[in-house]
């Protein structure tokens, strides 16, 4: 065991979604050293609570499906998730994405070296719905001169590069906590605004130089599809630089505050 | 010069090498402040053999020597040296001269010298370097050429056949170990030619853009502690010198737990296997290499039987053996000069040389005879 639990955000279910939920369990299970459980936080929607309702589970995992009672959104249900979570240490694992099967192995092996880190981000590999190789993300803070200490990403670095994935991270409950946790009224960069107020309180955070977690990008009907594509949901050029500039102004803030993009 | 005045010579010289007072002069490069591989090698067997009695001292060709303890350590602070330019150097008979094989025109200038004088190969690609066509090191007196590996030595055989060899086995230090926390993603580069490792380091980028974020290290001009300290912080070491003679860097790399990615030299050096490092005879196949292990080593995909055979080749070169090396060669080469000595002495005087001679003076000896 390993002091970990694995979070597992599901927004909605279909034939492709209960295909990657499989996928995604599996790369659970192949680890050589599992979680001690996973919780599978669900939006609460018609479709998805009958399916989970008969959801058979693999035996080997100490799985709890849990309702997010009245939310759908993202933020919220990794929260959600959070509060509920017992060991020292979480994992937010996409229902699309999976991880690398020496990942918790080789993080056992970086805790035990780094004992001061907060937030271990993995290598991810992004790849296209075909699986193909698009790139690496969380791999730049270990170019040389990049960040103030190689490897590790910090506050200054943060306000130049955005591009971070805390998919796959494994992240002291302690310490997500004490800042507040994701924000759900940030739209598009949440996930950059919270390491921007992880780092402003001095969270240490480092990239495990070890490929960890392979995350499909921009998958049809996902988050930031949809915020590329949907009508509804559609985020503007103007938009996007207004919350990357929002997440700049409101990680000084612990506490989640209500903001509306006006156009 | 006369009969006695020959006698009290040799005398002299067999009372020096029998309580191992003769001097044995190691003609040393300046590094000029440089960690250098071959340099550290003279440096220990003078060490070893001062640790052990044997009067072993430094000689350089200039006076403005660089000091070797700021990049070798403090521990070889109190090891002398003589300066040929400074005019401090004086040889008896009995005395022996270790020529690298690099200083092979220095043969030309102390062949008057009146003590021996060997060679010490330890790169032998330089052998014939200096050397007049035809002329091999017996031209200019010299009988016995010390050397690190047997390969060498079976290949300076078959150019210089009428030497007496010996092998030395090189130690590699315990400076060399591994990291405390695991590696990052940085590669030590060593190649005897610069553009080499420029040559590696671009292709690899254009090749491989995906690991632009993989930092290289070009281990040149590093004190001894700092390389080793760069080297077992990397994951991976690549490795290109097709004249190397012994290999230190690969087994140094091995030594703090780090594969090597290496071209295997014209002379292939005898810890060499298949399974301890990954080697190619082609330069323009390395960077393929590199960019298949360093996405192996990101996927956790490497066997753990090359980390156990880098360090089963590697435990061949301890301290221990380093020491029995060193000692059964100086140990021999001193007893073969005594030998050469009382012969000579044997010679003439009419009853041989008194075997108590160490204990009484040499006017007693001549009383006696």
């Amino acid at each position: 065991m390993s002091d970990i639990s694995v979070i597992i955000p599901i927004n909605e279910i279909n034939e492709t979604i209960k295909g990657y939920l499989v996928k995604c369990v599996e790369s659970i299970n192949k680890q050589s050293v599992k979680p001690d459980k996973v919780y599978v936080v669900h939006a609460d929607t018609k479709e998805v609570n009958e399916f989970f309702k008969t959801w058979e589970t693999p035996e080997e995992l100490n799985i709890e499906v849990v309702v997010n009672k009245d939310k759908t959104d993202f933020c919220s249900q990794v929260n959600c998730g959070v509060e509920k979570v017992e060991t020292e240490w979480f994992s937010v694992l996409e229902v699309d994405d999976e991880y690398a099967k020496s990942w918790f192995k080789n993080t056992k092996t970086y805790m035990e070296a780094y004992d001061d880190v907060d937030i271990f981000l993995p290598l991810v590999v992004d790849v296209d719905e075909g699986h193909n190789f698009l790139g690496f993300t969380n791999e730049s803070i270990w170019a040389m001169k990049f960040s103030e200490k190689m490897g590790e990403l910090d506050n200054n670095t943060l306000l130049n590069y955005q591009n971070y994935q805390t998919s796959g991270a494994i992240i002291k409950k302690e310490s997500y906590v004490s800042v507040g946790m994701l924000k759900s009224s940030m739209r598009l960069t949440f996930v950059y605004e919270f390491l921007l107020r992880a780092t402003y309180n001095d969270f240490r955070i480092m990239t495990i130089p070890k490929i960890g977690y392979k995350h499909m990008n921009m998958r049809e009907n996902s988050l930031f599809w949809d915020y590329k594509n949907d009508p509804k949901e559609k985020i503007s050029p103007e938009e996007a630089a207004f919350w990357v500039e929002q997440a700049k102004k409101e990680y000084f803030f612990t506490y989640d505050r209500a903001i509306e993009y006006e156009n | 010069m006369s009969n006695n005045d020959q006698i009290v010579k040799l005398t002299h010289a067999l009372e020096k090498l029998k309580s191992k007072d003769a001097a044995i002069y190691f003609l040393t490069m300046d590094t000029k402040g440089h960690a250098k591989a071959s340099v550290t090698l003279t440096y220990n067997i003078v060490k070893e053999l001062r640790e052990n009695n044997y009067n072993a001292i430094i000689m350089h060709e200039k006076s403005d020597y660089h000091d070797i303890t700021t990049w070798l350590g403090d521990e070889y602070k109190d090891i002398p040296h003589v300066s040929i330019e400074a005019k401090q150097v004086e040889v008896i008979i009995s005395d022996l001269v270790v020529i690298p094989e690099v200083f092979g025109h220095v043969l030309e200038q102390t062949k008057e010298m009146p003590c021996e004088k060997i060679i010490l190969s330890q790169a032998y690609d330089y052998a014939l370097e200096t050397l007049p066509p035809g002329l091999s090191w017996r031209n200019y007196g010299v009988g016995v050429c010390l050397t690190t590996t047997q390969t060498q030595v079976e290949y300076l055989k078959t150019i210089m056949g009428n030497l007496t060899y010996y092998e030395i086995t090189p130690d590699i230090g315990d400076v060399f170990k591994k990291h405390d926390k695991p590696q990052p993603p940085l590669i030590s580069i060593h190649t005897r030619d610069a553009r080499d490792t420029m040559k590696i380091i671009k292709s690899f980028y254009l090749k491989f853009p995906q690991f632009k974020w993989i930092t290289f290290r070009d281990l040149r001009n590093l004190t001894l502690n700092k390389f080793a300290e760069d080297l077992s912080e990397s994951f991976l070491s690549v490795w290109v010198d097709d004249i190397s003679g012994f290999g230190t860097f690969p087994l140094e790399s091995m030594k703090c737990g780090v594969p090597v990615i290496g071209k295997v030299p014209n002379l292939k050096p005898e810890w060499m296997t298949e399974e301890n490092g990954i080697w190619s005879y082609e330069f323009n196949q390395l960077v393929d290499i590199l960019g298949n292990f360093v996405q192996k080593w990101l996927e956790d995909e490497l066997p753990e039987e090359l980390y156990t055979d880098m360090e089963k080749t590697v435990k061949k070169y301890t301290k221990e053996n380093f020491h029995n090396s060193v000692m059964s060669t100086f140990k021999a080469i001193n007893e073969r000069k005594i030998m050469e000595v009382r012969m000579n002495l044997e010679k003439l005087t009419p009853v041989g040389p008194q075997d108590n001679i160490e204990e009484g003076s040499v006017s007693e000896l001549f009383n006696k005879n």
